[in-house]
């Protein structure tokens, strides 16, 4: 049982090709090439197939990756791969990749659960100790409120969105306000010119004891289409304010919330919406007057990337789980049971 | 006939109701406004393949549920605008013949993998929590669906 | 002693093989439409354990469903990446032909929607590019035909398959693009002739097929339609057909290198398809370079079909493949 093993981990969910190196706890390397840049490459000629991004750029991405670090494929003591959720194509293009790699090294792979990985991403500040905590994850595709005894092997989902996730919702709106892609960054930006308290949007499943910790964020896109509707004129930076405001606001109080009533001393925040530089602000305030501990990435470790990936995979190793069977299957829509492909 | 659904629950009724009717193979088009409800459609269709969980694949594009019957849940409104070589790129007709496939934001894309299709428009009715639901059959398999 | 690792998902059979020196030392295969991801592992690793050394990879390249073709291709790539060995792709097409002894015949995949991916072989070897095409399309033709279920790919036979496939064999239907971007359509005229001839002269090395007094008097015949197509001002393409008769000849349809893969081709040939339907005849007729393998393809994935061969028509070695598609 290795103690600080190095560990490549290969993430291909969704948009991006990613590769992460990492010793132990330590992020050695950490290369992204995104679907986004590969068809403005293509200017006005037309990619023969999406994915073929994914394809052209693994082994690009691999090699940068190693340069990164200092390392060769065979130093590598333990691979890892994001086996889902996410889109079956990307998924499948991964983990194949890694399957290949790994039967031509004699390396063992670990599938893992790619939203264990935004959260494990939080192993990599060494200041962090990993005492159990209330997980808070917020990406384009999910938004959870979970128990973490263990990043490698406990996580508990007590909370979800019944219908879009946040990021989505960013989106969503960053669209009906005519903004950039992707949303959240555009959001975020606009609203520093806003007021934040110029519109009270609604804050979703806020009341009753069904969906303590569940999220909705459907009812509030319908509010602000609504309040465009009404309001033609209103300004976006305040449209756009408002709106994140109601977003981290219910993020926030349903995270401590469910620390609170847990029993837990620390937040820990994770996927792409937690780069949103109001909701770190937020998130920091609430905290400290809780008297909470907050674990958040910092800004490029929040979107997809492959150190998450690696890092899971790190402490997976670190504390005796087994590697994945031969033939990994990569599943679209999975939540939480496993962390870990058997 | 349209259907006139006043709440929540009664779409998820409308959506159970309507996946009690589905076979294996069969193919929706959803289209409607954001807002429209046609996730809340799909969770109340999913349901009665005892598949919970179901939320909007907007940015993941396809999530595939296995199911008393798998169910393929495509949102293709990232898609909209893009050269179809993205939509193709999903390669749905790969399981859609033993799968439910519902493609939301559907318009110009189904044409693609189906010549059979229910089409179910979701817009906004008067009050606040309605919504008026259009079943357009397509093909031989679903004629007579109309509500 | 050379040892080879095949291996090839385009069809609803994962098909993997050791062949060492041209002996088959273990092949294996499992049939499972969507699984091929968990299933090569497991094969390769039962190929492994016979042999470990190896020393290329032979990858399929499809046609095929996009879903299990991928599996092959980028676990073949990483493998021979991560032991830093060379890997080649083939047309998987290829590999169920070699199992066929027979003079002329078509190899057909299925791409559902009544549609399948197919190549003709005669004399054992490939005479046109994999394309696609609906079933009555394939039964027009009088070669027997063997489909997926018949025979499958097959590792064993790959590693003889010649051919350096360096990309995925992504056969599409051809309204999956759209028309290229700032580029503009017209008829041909008089001024266009000039840079029409440097055109040909700098595709053909230096000897285009037509001369400028050629060009001229083919415009102005009769029955005639050229069109070019210009980007920035500038004339990157130009097409021609005439009407003969009861059917159009196509011409030429000629692109400049830097502007290839703009789907210009392709736009052009859709609307000498459309000006030929206006004329109503019963068929468009062309000929093709057997060996071009950039212009078959958009052929056949728009309805047309090998009719026969005119042998040296280009030349010595040069044979020419007529091909017809039916309005």
């Amino acid at each position: 049982m290795m103690s600080q093993p190095l560990v490549l981990g290969i993430e291909t969910s969704c948009d991006e090709t990613a590769v992460g190196i990492v010793r132990g706890r330590n992020l050695l390397a950490n290369v992204i090439s995104s679907s986004v840049e590969e068809h403005a490459r293509f200017g006005g000629v037309v990619p023969e197939i999406a994915s073929r991004a994914h394809l052209e750029a693994m082994h690009s991405v691999l090699n940068r990756a190693l340069a990164e670090a200092k390392v060769s494929l065979a130093d590598i003591d333990a691979f890892g791969v994001t086996a889902g959720p996410g889109l079956i194509g990307a998924l499948l293009v991964g983990v194949s990749s890694a399957s290949g790699l790994t039967l031509a090294l004699n390396k063992p792979l670990y599938g893992v659960n790619h939203l264990s990985a935004h959260l494990a991403v939080d192993a990599l500040n060494s200041e962090h100790h990993l005492n159990p905590a209330i997980g808070l994850l917020v990406s384009g595709g999910h938004s959870s409120i979970l128990k973490v005894s263990h990043y490698a092997s406990d996580v508990k989902v007590i909370g979800s969105t019944l219908d879009d996730a946040a990021g989505e919702a960013f989106d969503k709106i960053a669209r009906i306000l005519k903004l950039d892609f992707p949303g959240g960054p555009a959001i975020d930006r606009v609203a520093k010119e806003g007021d934040a308290q110029a519109i009270d949007f609604p804050r979703g499943l806020t009341s009753g004891s069904d969906h303590l910790y569940d999220f909705s964020f459907s009812g509030l896109k319908t509010a602000v289409s609504r309040y465009l509707q009404k309001v033609p004129a209103a300004k976006v930076a305040d449209v756009a304010a408002s709106f994140q405001e109601a977003v981290v606001d219910v993020l926030i109080s349903k995270a401590l919330a469910a620390a609170k009533s847990e029993g837990m001393e620390s937040l820990v925040i994770a996927g792409g919406v937690a780069a949103n530089s109001r909701l770190r602000v937020v998130a920091a305030e609430r905290c400290a007057k809780a008297g909470i501990e907050l674990r958040i990435p910092p800004m490029e470790l929040c979107t997809d990337n492959g150190a998450m990936v690696a890092a899971l995979t790190s402490l997976a190793v670190s504390s005796g789980v087994h590697a994945s069977s031969l033939g990994l299957a990569a599943e679209s829509a999975t939540g939480l049971d496993q962390v870990i492909w058997a | 006939m349209p259907t006139q659904v006043d709440s929540l629950e009664a779409m998820y009724s409308v959506g159970f109701e309507l996946g009690e009717k589905l076979q294996r193979g069969d193919i929706l088009l959803l289209n409607g406004t954001l807002g429209a409800g046609k996730t809340s459609l799909v969770q109340g269709i999913a349901k009665a393949f005892g598949i919970t969980g179901v939320t909007s694949p907007t940015f993941v594009i396809s999530r595939i549920y296995s199911g008393a019957i798998p169910l393929i849940h495509v949102d293709a409104y990232r898609l909209v605008g893009e050269p179809w070589a993205l939509f193709d790129d999903l390669d749905l007709e790969s399981q859609s013949q033993d799968s439910i496939t519902i493609i939301e934001w559907g318009d110009g894309f189904v044409e693609r993998i189906a010549d059979e299709y229910l089409e179910i428009k979701l817009e906004f009715g008067e009050a606040d929590d309605q919504r008026i639901l259009t079943f357009i059959p397509h093909g031989q398999r679903w004629s007579g669906f109309t509500s | 002693m050379s040892t080879v690792l095949a291996i090839d998902t385009s069809t609803t059979r994962t098909t993997v093989a050791l062949v060492q020196d041209g002996n088959v030392l273990l092949a294996l295969h499992h049939d499972d439409p969507i699984a091929h991801g968990e299933i090569l592992p497991r094969l390769v690793s039962q190929l492994l354990e016979v042999e470990n050394s190896i020393d290329e990879v032979v990858i399929g390249m499809g046609p095929g469903p996009f879903t299990g073709l991928r599996v092959g291709i980028v676990f073949g790539q990483s493998f021979a990446f991560a032991r830093n060995i060379p890997w080649r792709g083939i047309c998987s097409l290829d590999s169920m032909a070699a199992q066929v002894n027979e003079p002329d015949f078509i190899i057909a995949v299925d791409a559902r929607r009544k549609e399948f991916f197919w190549a003709q072989y005669i004399d054992g070897v490939r005479v046109t590019e994999p394309n696609v095409a609906l079933r009555q399309v394939l039964e027009r033709l009088t070669s027997p035909i063997y489909k997926e279920g018949d025979l499958y790919p097959s590792a064993q036979f790959m590693p003889a398959v010649s051919g350096d496939v360096r990309e995925p064999i992504y056969v599409r239907r051809p309204d999956a693009y759209p028309i290229p971007d700032g580029v503009t359509f017209r008829p041909m005229n008089a001024l266009d002739l000039i840079t029409a001839v440097a055109l040909e002269k700098s595709i053909y090395n230096g000897e285009g097929p037509w001369s400028i007094e050629q060009f001229r008097e083919e415009l102005a015949g009769a029955g005639r339609y050229y069109l070019v197509a210009e980007k920035a001002g500038v004339v990157v393409g130009y097409c021609g057909a005439m009407l003969t008769g009861d059917v159009t000849d196509i011409l030429t349809i000629t692109v400049d290198e830097k502007y290839r893969r703009y789907g210009i081709g392709r736009e052009f040939l859709k609307r000498l398809i459309d000006w030929s339907r206006n004329k109503k005849v019963e068929a468009i007729m062309l000929e093709v370079r057997i060996g071009n393998d950039a212009a078959q393809p958009l052929y056949t994935s728009n309805g047309f079909y090998p009719l026969n061969t005119r042998k040296d028509y280009y030349g010595p070695g040069l044979s020419a493949l007529v091909m017809r598609k039916d309005l």
